[in-house]
């Protein structure tokens, strides 16, 4: 630099570079400034990079929804579209091939690796109408709790974070979101709506009040260093632990809904009574990806989503957009490391699935469920690559995460840059291999359960 | 927190330094380049421990260096002036 620069020379310099920032700027879609922060009703105050809308980033074709058999996902209906004898055969595999890769010396299939993940999934029960131990008001004599929709959004968010629910959002029923409710329950009950105000379960169906019109909808945190050892019984452990963490949290949800004199009605089993990951985009939670899952901006897809249907007046919030979906246009990282190709690899989403286990209606990235299953019967195990893989899922205590994520949800133009130097910085191994060493995982100091609950919250 | 502690020491002292020492010339634009440094140098140190904790140290030496080298460049350059303008004693 001339020593003889002087300031006014500086300060035009700046000026123009100024400008070349701007510039460089306005060709993304800038939006960070001058549109309003999330919901903080239910929803934990968040930066405003991410930023509340009227709709989800996904387009949804209403008319095209209809309420869904959930026996027809391949979670439960996996025979239904194969041969018996490929059934027979990958049904097999997916039983015994653990102990056979345990017997190969394979990493992360040792014997405390398989009894660590068959461990993981042992916890509470779970049901639709959840637990009668807890005293209703009126049995003890004590006034009903009575709020506003915000001050009930604001104590459910406060309940379930001590339950152990990782954010919180609120969805109202209306005659589109309605048909996210399953027809079918997986175990074949029916879900029926009903003008009558007592929710009941019989053999064959499962009656929902139509003042039950609220949706309690949250996020229960995966370890990121468990899933990293994807695809192994020691990577699956903690989605068996999120499920079975949630049992617990269901039922809590349940008795404090009946203590404060209103009802809650879960998921009868894993997965069932709703979509889960709609519910989220819909409350905000996180915008839908390639995965065709929900991505969230705390913890990318490192979460499980779940529901709850409640006559407790709630106030809904907004959708999000944090440039989410926009970056999976350009990332591409899941279904490359996608070791049977499940994942679309188109640029844009749409509205074709790919098969009847999807119900179609939203325009997304639809996967292939039955080439996902069968790797999984491969391996032996549940896989969870595309979520180890994914530039989202990335703990908080560098700041260059919200760097980069403050610039993915303020422009398009860095994201292929973003998603190329994500590869290259975690994820050492090939598609197909645990991207860690899975005998180091248990030497490391873990908080509890492996993940970091402070992270997206300001009040740790 | 130690740490941050002692860099802002030591950033605090070679600030002060370079006013009251009557040998050393800083123009205002050194101020500026130098305010740079800092800024970049520091981001560099954060990212390498908060990557270290999140158990990924390449991401940590990437960081280091992404952050840390053009902050030391530019402290090299002010120094390097510093050095050439310096008024003898």
């Amino acid at each position: 630099m001339p020593s003889n620069l002087t300031r006014r020379e500086f300060f035009k310099d700046m000026g123009l570079l100024s400008m070349g920032a701007a510039t460089v700027a306005a060709l993304g879609p800038i939006e960070a400034f001058g549109e309003s922060w999330s919901d903080k009703a239910g929803i934990a105050p968040r930066p405003p990079w991410v930023r509340s809308v009227d709709q989800p980033t996904v387009e949804i074709d209403w008319e095209q929804i209809y309420r869904f058999d959930e026996r027809n996902t391949v979670r439960r209906g996996w025979s239904k579209y194969l041969d018996e004898e490929t059934f027979t055969r990958v049904s097999a595999d997916f039983r015994n091939n653990a102990a056979e890769r345990n017997r190969q010396g394979l990493p992360g299939y040792s014997t405390r690796d398989i009894a660590l993940y068959r461990a993981s999934g042992i916890g509470a029960t779970q049901s639709f109408l959840g637990p009668t131990n807890v005293a209703t008001p009126e049995e003890i004599n004590v006034a009903r709790w009575e709020g506003t929709p915000e001050e009930n959004s604001e104590m459910i968010r406060a309940a379930l974070r001590a339950f152990g629910a990782a954010t919180v959002g609120f969805v109202e029923l209306d005659e589109n979101t309605e048909k996210l409710i399953y027809g079918i329950d997986p175990d074949g009950k029916e879900l029926i709506f009903t003008d009558e105000p007592v929710a009941e379960e019989t053999e064959t169906t499962r009656t929902i009040p139509r003042e039950a019109r609220y949706v309690i909808t949250w996020t229960i945190q995966m370890s990121q260093e468990g899933m990293t050892r994807s695809p192994t019984p020691l990577g699956a452990a903690t989605t068996a632990m999120s499920y079975a963490v949630n049992r617990a949290v269901q039922s809590r949800l349940q008795g404090f809904l009946r203590g404060i004199g209103y009802y809650g009605l879960g998921e009868a089993e894993t997965n069932a009574l709703g979509i889960s990951p709609a519910f989220g985009v819909l409350a905000g939670l996180g915008e839908m990806s390639r995965l065709n899952r929900m991505i969230t901006p705390e913890y990318g897809p490192m979460v499980r989503v779940f529901k709850m249907l409640t006559n407790l007046p709630v106030a809904p919030t907004r959708p999000i957009d944090a440039g989410i979906m926009n970056f999976c246009k350009d990332c591409m990282t899941c279904a490359t490391y996608c070791p049977s190709n499940s994942l679309s690899t188109s640029k844009e989403p749409s509205y074709e699935t790919q098969g009847d286990w999807s119900r179609g209606g939203i325009k997304t990235w639809y996967e292939n469920s039955i080439t996902c299953r069968n790797y999984w019967a491969e391996v032996g195990t549940n896989c969870g690559i595309c979520f180890a893989v994914c530039p989202f899922s990335v703990k908080d205590r560098a700041l260059i995460h919200q760097m980069v994520k403050g610039t993915i949800g303020t422009t398009t133009i860095f994201n292929s840059a973003f998603a190329d130097i994500s590869r290259r910085l975690y994820l050492p191994n090939p598609a197909g291999e645990p991207q860690k060493d899975t005998e180091e995982w248990w030497s490391l100091d873990f908080s509890e359960f492996g993940i970091d609950s402070t992270q997206g919250h300001g009040d740790a | 927190m130690l740490l941050w502690l002692l860099l802002g020491i030591l950033i605090g002292a070679g600030a002060m330094l370079m006013v009251v020492r009557p040998e050393i010339k800083v123009a205002w634009f050194d101020w500026i380049i130098l305010f740079f440094a800092v800024v970049f140098v520091v981001l560099g140190i954060a990212n390498y421990i908060g990557s270290m904790e999140e158990l990924e140290p390449r991401q940590a030496w990437f960081t280091l260096v992404t952050f840390g080298l053009p902050g030391l460049i530019l402290a090299a350059i002010v120094a390097v002036r510093i050095v050439r303008n310096r008024v003898p004693a």
